[in-house]
């Protein structure tokens, strides 16, 4: 006997007395008392018009159940749930780009600040990041300006809101100063550019301070500036040989220097850096000269020229020749 | 319409709306299948009733209580196979003491057993032959025989009903029918 003999043999016991069909009588009575269970035993359901169970069962019909409920509806719920978060905090982040000092999302803006500076020294590194800590000082200074406009309870309370924007505006200053130190000492090539921005912004900023009417509660934050402002020149300066360049004056509080600008063309140029003289020579007095095979020894230094010695390059100038 | 297909959204109608029509629809495909199951099982045609009707009953509740139902023909199957054995536990306990002795005595005969196997085997008609070789055999091989030879269940149905791997089924298969192969040449060569 093969194996396909036995097969049959199992199969031809469909609708014998051993494996019978039921009679049609008994299907058609046994259904009727069935619906009849069904409908005494099951309480009726309002309908919905939309439910995520239907919407389980539904995708159950072109893909494996196990894969809806084990795959699907987790996938889903995560998608939700990080929907709902990013959605949230976007629109915390939007509410508080207009917080000033003192307001309660002003921390939310400023831990914003801090995740968009830590992202982008990420990917872009440190010039980078010092450009937009920069913009953030800008910020900071439209901050001052509105809190001093702002109408506030009393006079101490505005005193206090303004104090902590200056104080915030110190801070930030001082946080770019420390960016603009690790630019130079890592980034030793795009000094030139990150000083560049840094001495427009500043000029900018400053003529904002002056603008919003704040002189004693923010003199510090003014110095510190100006210091920035010097910081960058020293970065510029630090680099002898850099992209084609135009000059520009700048006036500080102690001394006149001149900023090396790049401009776009980014030919190669000599920079020459010549000391400044600090007291210029007079024009010289006509004195008697002696014929030069006649003369015995140099003539003396006539006292009203002053001290023969040139003075120290501080502060300098920078003359760009073409 | 494939009937898997079909039987998906027959499922899906009673899953969301408690459709009894739907479920009307799943009785007549199956109900018959699961006579026949049953009936192979148990002694009688009132049983083999009576459990058909109960096994639907109780699919329907099961589905509105869970939705973790991959297949209906699969459940319904499964409730029939527990009903069956709830029926013989059941019966157990009720049978007096000198038919549990008789039954113990069956129980404990193997296959080759001489006496009874050869008084079963020199069956008349061959269909009986078959059945009661077939009740020889291990429940698990006679259901799987059932399931994959007379309902045409596909493996990895039987597999759910069963509880079991796909693998393991074709084992299973593989195994009962060589073991009703060896039960009927013994009953040919006797």
């Amino acid at each position: 006997m093969k194996r396909a003999d036995v097969v049959q043999s199992i199969r031809s016991l469909k609708g014998t007395e051993h494996a019978a069909n039921p009679d049609a009588n008994w299907i058609a009575s046994s259904r009727v008392r069935l619906l009849n269970q069904i409908d005494r035993t099951t309480e009726v359901i309002p309908t919905r018009v939309f439910s995520l169970v239907h919407l389980w069962s539904a995708l159950s019909l072109i893909m494996p159940q196990r894969t809806v409920y084990a795959v699907v509806r987790p996938a889903f719920i995560f998608v939700v749930c990080f929907s709902l978060g990013t959605a949230g905090w976007l629109t915390t982040v939007s509410a508080s780009l207009e917080s000033l000092p003192g307001d309660t999302l002003y921390p939310v803006k400023l831990a914003t600040e801090h995740t968009q500076v830590a992202v982008i020294e990420a990917m872009k590194g440190n010039a980078a990041s010092t450009e937009l800590r920069l913009s953030f000082v800008t910020r900071r200074v439209d901050e001052v300006s509105k809190v001093v406009a702002a109408p506030a309870i009393s006079a101490a309370a505005r005193q206090e809101r303004v104090d902590q924007a200056v104080e915030n505006l110190k801070t930030e200053v001082q946080t770019v100063s420390e960016k603009l130190n690790d630019v130079k000492i890592n980034n030793p090539e795009s000094v030139v550019q990150v000083a560049q921005v840094i001495e427009r912004k500043v000029d900018a900023i400053q003529q904002s301070l002056e603008v919003a009417g704040v002189t004693t509660s923010s003199t510090a934050a003014v110095v510190a500036i100006a210091q920035l402002k010097l910081d960058a020149v020293a970065g510029s300066t630090s680099s002898t040989t850099s992209t084609a360049a135009t000059t520009t004056p700048i006036t500080n509080t102690t001394s006149t220097v001149i900023v090396v600008i790049p401009t776009p063309e980014a030919a190669t140029t000599t920079v020459v850096v010549e000391p400044v003289v600090r007291a210029p020579l007079p024009t010289p007095v006509a004195a008697p000269v002696a014929p030069v095979d006649k003369l015995d020894t140099f003539p003396e230094r006539p006292p009203e020229l002053g001290p023969d010695v040139v003075d120290s390059p501080t502060p300098i100038s920078i003359q760009l020749l073409n | 319409m494939s009937s898997l297909l079909r039987d998906k959204i027959l499922l899906y109608r009673i899953q969301t709306k408690r459709d009894a029509q739907a479920y009307a629809e799943l009785y007549d495909t199956y109900v018959a299948g699961i006579y026949r199951f049953i009936s192979f099982k148990v002694s009688s045609k009132e049983e083999a009733q009576d459990l058909t009707s109960e096994a639907f009953l109780r699919a329907w509740h099961y589905l509105l209580e869970s939705r973790d139902v991959a297949s209906f023909s699969a459940l319904i199957y499964r409730i029939a196979r527990n009903l069956v054995i709830d029926h013989y536990r059941s019966r157990r306990h009720n049978v007096s003491l000198d038919e549990r002795i008789e039954t113990d005595e069956e129980e404990n005969s193997s296959p080759t057993d001489g006496g009874r196997q050869i008084k079963l085997l020199d069956a008349t008609i061959e269909a009986s032959a078959v059945v009661e070789a077939m009740k020889l055999m291990k429940e698990e091989y006679r259901d799987i025989l059932m399931l994959r030879y007379i309902e045409e269940l596909s493996n990895g149905e039987i597999a759910e009903i069963l509880n079991k791997s796909q693998v393991h089924v074709r084992v299973l298969l593989h195994r009962a029918t060589n073991t009703l192969k060896a039960l009927l040449e013994k009953h040919e060569t006797s």
